[in-house]
């Protein structure tokens, strides 16, 4: 009898068990209930004066909303919701990965959220536009927001526009010029230069580059830098994803390589460097644990952030990625990241519309993300420069406008989610330095070879 | 009573609910799993079946799925050989602690009651290289060349997860002990004593072979927890650095819903289902052996 019964255990533990994570896996977990509006939905044209209530669900990836960017999205919710007493804006909000996942459940049941965010990015918005799951926006409703020339680009297919882009995204090196000063090191102008600190600070005890090589996306975005300095032009890359060339054999590609693993080789990157997410990563900068910071222009806010030393934020300072002799400082990985799509199934087209639209108003999004520093948006913002931003504020907009060449849209999300994580995997080795820079030009290759 | 349960409807009708939660809840979604396993789903839109290639793939390729799984038996290894040996040792210290019983019953049950992301991103920061307590306390000692990039080693970081896996699952094994001891009966002691055995003979001749019952339950447990290993695991490396942590939960997590490869990553369900119906009728085997009885 005892035998049977632990059998029984046994096996009911491993169902159990086997059970949750297949349950997790199958995408059909996490179909919500959608709790219908409160009111039936009429065409706009029959409106009558008493305007009917609304709500409308907003699906977003700024987790914080307390601070930074969060803060203003809700801040700019909050009055539209006041001015609009018939319109309820609910807000869901998770973490960046959580996010891209739950998205996908969302949209694979065919129960995506009336406004969500969206990257101007085919890995991200591709599969979404394909399977008509976008409401197709009309460029004339949003003349007015100033949008900069081709910051809508990443979020059209086929001539048509499904999305809106909320920031201008570039990356730089973060730099703390207290370290810097009492160590007697140089900020690197050149791309050797910036191997030669490395070394200086490791001497010295302290942590050269930190950035959050665990999550892996800033990796690849840091290797087209390295790429374009090499070569003298981000349309390489491109030229490989449009499947003309091949990593594997170019000269260039295998300089660019050979440049991360000479940073790795002078123990460049931060102790901890590849199980270093996000919050670490910018933690161990911010506490003067680390000397540079690769990282997003979106953090603007290091400057202003009361978590860290006043020391710090007094401190803090952007450089552009190194030059070479062949790529400029002022050649900029740069892109047009974050910004906001409509479901297509969602009942109030308009409303959400309106919304759009009013969130885009030069005076709500663009001017509060700008004067906050918290961040650069995708609209013309150069009315609302106060002559008070922050020294870092100010270097970021200093970068930006010297800019001679841009990179566009980081060839991770170029292509499937797949490809992405692959490309990511190679650099975490390239970077881990474990293995060589042909064995990661062959696997950027293979990565390559997977996309449809 | 006795006629009543003869009666096959009434059999039925009473067994039904339970027999049909379990389908619908349990082997419903394995089938499910094992037919998306067959298709190159990518979570959104139209998906084909490709038959066995999925499960082909894993098996014959997929380095990631075979150092999970090894992953899980060095955990599964660490936990039988280190954990409950000292779990054991630990409970019958416990059960002879007198006054003290009740606070070192409570001392060693606390990691188990916090919840796991406090304690894993505890850990982390103990380990962290540059301001984590482990190497502030190894330079304070004197004892700087011991200093290590803990988590962030390839080499080393599965040890340390490890070892913090069999740090949070201490108490609770320790609690399984502690109640088998407490279930023996204390005449059983006592004619021991009188029989003239010693204490070295009294722990192996008589209180860990009627321990035997409980020690099936905390391997079973402890099978099962290793082959499961996620949230640990997600919260401290996420499987990094290079996958070196990969445990199979958390990679088909991962392929799921980072890669968007849903049917791949239903294919590897299914195999971890089959893992654990192995480990099972494994377990099965070794247990067959008949425990003794008071």
């Amino acid at each position: 009898m005892k035998k049977w019964v632990m059998i029984f255990t046994a096996i009911l533990m491993v169902f159990t068990l086997a059970a949750c994570s297949s349950g997790n896996n199958g995408g059909n977990a996490g179909t919500e209930n959608e709790s219908p509006s409160n009111a039936p939905s009429k065409p706009a044209a029959e409106e009558s004066k008493a305007p009917e209530q609304v709500t409308l669900k907003f699906f977003t990836a700024l987790a914080d909303r307390s601070n930074g960017m969060g803060k203003i999205e809700q801040s700019i919710i909050d009055a539209y919701m006041q001015e609009n007493p018939n319109v309820k804006i609910e807000v869901e909000a998770l973490q960046d990965e959580p996010y891209k996942a739950k998205a996908k459940v969302y949209a694979s049941t065919e129960s995506l959220p009336d406004i969500i965010q969206s990257w101007g990015q085919p890995s991200f918005i591709k599969p979404l536009i394909d399977n008509g799951l976008l409401l197709e926006l009309n460029p004339a409703d949003f003349e007015s927001s100033g949008f900069i020339p081709g910051s809508t680009d990443g979020f059209s297919q086929g001539g048509k526009l499904y999305g809106l882009p909320r920031n201008t995204d570039f990356l730089v090196l973060y730099y703390n010029k207290k370290l810097f000063d009492d160590n007697g090191i140089a900020v690197p102008a050149t791309v050797s230069e910036l191997t030669e600190v490395s070394k200086q600070f490791r001497e010295k005890g302290i942590n050269p580059i930190t950035t959050n090589a665990m999550e892996g996306w800033s990796l690849p975005i840091w290797f087209e830098y390295a790429a374009q300095r090499a070569s003298g032009d981000f349309g390489k890359i491109d030229a490989v994803m449009n499947g003309e060339s091949a990593f594997s054999g170019d000269a260039d590609f295998q300089a660019a390589a050979q440049s991360i693993l000479d940073l790795a080789e002078a123990d460049a990157f931060a102790d901890g460097f590849l199980t270093a997410d996000y919050g670490t990563s910018r933690n161990l900068f911010g506490q003067g644990q680390a000397a540079m910071f690769v990282m997003g222009n979106w953090e603007a806010g290091l400057a202003t952030d009361e978590n860290f030393p006043e020391e710090f934020r007094n401190n803090v300072g952007a450089i552009p990625y190194p030059s070479s002799d062949k790529g400029k400082a002022s050649d900029l990985a740069a892109w047009f990241g974050g910004g906001y799509s409509i479901s297509k199934n969602t009942k109030h087209p308009e409303e959400a519309v309106k919304f759009m639209q009013y969130f885009f108003k030069p005076e709500n999004w663009a001017k509060q993300l700008w004067q906050t520093g918290s961040g650069t948006p995708a609209q013309k913002f150069d009315q609302f420069l106060t002559g008070e931003e922050s020294a870092l504020q100010k270097g970021l907009v200093d970068i930006f406008n010297s800019t001679t060449s841009a990179s566009n849209t980081p060839f991770l999300d170029l292509g499937t989610e797949e490809f992405k994580t692959k490309v990511m995997e190679a650099h975490q080795k390239l970077f881990g330095n474990s293995i060589t820079p042909e064995e990661f030009l062959k696997e950027l290759d293979a990565a390559v070879a997977l996309l449809p | 009573m006795h006629k009543l349960l003869s009666n096959r409807m009434t059999i039925f009708v009473l067994v039904a609910p339970g027999l049909l939660l379990f389908l619908f809840m349990v082997c419903f979604p394995i089938a499910m799993s094992a037919y998306y396993g067959m298709t190159d789903w990518r979570g959104i839109g139209d998906y084909q079946f490709i038959g066995l290639d999925n499960y082909i793939e894993i098996l014959t390729r997929d380095g990631v799925f075979w150092r999970s799984l090894l992953n899980a038996l060095l955990l599964l290894a660490a936990t039988l050989l280190i954990q409950h040996p000292i779990a054991l040792l630990f409970s019958i210290f416990v059960t002879h602690a007198g006054r003290f019983e009740k606070l070192f019953r409570t001392v060693f049950f606390i990691p188990a009651v916090i919840s796991i992301v406090v304690t894993s991103k505890m850990w982390v920061s103990v380990f962290h290289p540059n301001y984590g307590v482990l190497n502030k306390l190894l330079t304070a000692v004197g004892l700087e060349s011991l200093k290590q990039d803990w988590l962030g080693d390839p080499s080393l970081a599965i040890w340390c997860v490890i070892f913090v896996i069999m740090w949070q699952g201490f108490g609770y094994a320790l609690l399984l002990y502690y109640a088998g001891l407490q279930g023996i009966p204390k005449d059983l002691y006592e004619a021991a004593e009188l029989d003239g055995a010693g204490r070295m003979k009294l722990y192996t001749k008589v209180v860990i072979p009627l321990l035997t019952p409980m020690v099936r339950v905390a391997v079973v447990i402890a099978v099962t927890a290793c082959l499961k290993q996620m949230e640990t695991i997600f919260l401290m490396t996420n499987g990094g650095p290079l996958n070196t942590t990969q445990f199979i939960g958390n990679y088909l997590y991962k392929t799921a819903f980072s890669s968007s490869l849903y049917g791949y990553g239903n294919a590897i369900s299914v195999i971890f289902v089959i893992v654990c119906l192995i480990m099972t009728v494994m377990m099965n085997r070794v247990f067959k052996k008949d425990v003794g009885e008071f």
